[in-house]
């Protein structure tokens, strides 16, 4: 069966990150685990976004002591 | 003192009260998020440095004027005046962020490996680098949704009200991004087994 015929694209990203109900992570869900081509997709999309979470910042030393400064002389 | 289970909820009616405390907490525990949200759409350091203070700086006055509307996630709102000042700097400038070259010093700073030795944080640095071209690689509104959801952890919802945009074309467009980013991830041969 194709894909579009079980779920969209979008709702299995609106299901990565955690923004679909309770009725429609069940579709999601069943999609995944009873259609090869979903559950393809859904392991590249997980793939893509543990990518991103390689990564992250933090500002330069001394912004948040300025900050803490600031409030207390405010 | 502050318990570090207390939500941002407690943590900001602390503040409010008086307990500086409770603003290094909830500094602390959103920075990574909100600096990262800004460095991405502004590519500059030191600029990010001052945007992330000015953000700061106007939560801290709205916090202590009793301003604050307790409606949504503290989380979003820090980002919403993030989000802000950095359109009014592009706007102030009337041009598009340009990227800046900035090999001088690491801009992504490695996450704490559970197994520290040489080789693995050698690794784990050529992904963080790659990682940031590939996000500069991405077209603009792509990125845009890429920092504001990933790493902003702004809802969708609140990406098509910041946007401008609906809920379908935020979605679209971070399944572009991301089927984007699976695509080179693949061309570039990264392994994410560090």
């Amino acid at each position: 069966m194709p894909m579009e015929e079980v779920c969209t694209l979008n709702d299995l990203v609106a299901y990565l990150y955690n923004e679909t109900e309770l009725t429609e992570s069940v579709m999601v869900q069943q999609a995944i685990d009873h259609n090869d081509e979903v559950a393809e997709t859904y392991q590249d999309l997980i793939s893509a976004k543990a990518l991103l979470d390689t990564t992250l910042l933090r500002p330069s030393d001394g912004v948040v002591q300025r900050l803490l400064n600031y409030s207390l002389t405010h | 003192m502050c318990k570090s289970q207390s939500t941002d909820h407690e943590l900001v009616a602390s503040y409010i009260k008086g307990n500086e405390q409770s603003l290094h907490e909830l500094i602390l525990r959103h920075q990574r998020k909100v600096f990262t949200s800004i460095y991405l759409l502004v590519k500059d350091r030191e600029l990010a440095d001052d945007l992330f203070q000015e953000t700061f700086i106007k939560v801290i006055n709205t916090l202590r004027s009793g301003n604050y509307n307790e409606e949504g996630k503290f989380l979003s709102w820090v980002l919403r005046i993030a989000h802000n000042l950095v359109i009014d700097h592009f706007r102030g400038l009337k041009r598009m962020p340009m990227v800046h070259d900035t090999e001088e010093y690491s801009i992504f700073e490695s996450l704490p490996l559970e197994e520290s030795n040489i080789e693995q944080r050698i690794i784990q640095s050529q992904i963080e680098d790659k990682v940031r071209q590939l996000i500069e690689e991405l077209p603009a509104d792509q990125r845009e949704v890429v920092i504001l959801r990933h790493y902003a952890d702004l809802s969708f919802k609140e990406i098509s009200e910041i946007t401008g945009v609906s809920i379908n074309t935020s979605l679209g467009r971070m399944r572009y991004a991301l089927i984007n980013l699976r695509k080179l991830i693949q061309q570039h041969k990264i392994s994410l087994s560090v």
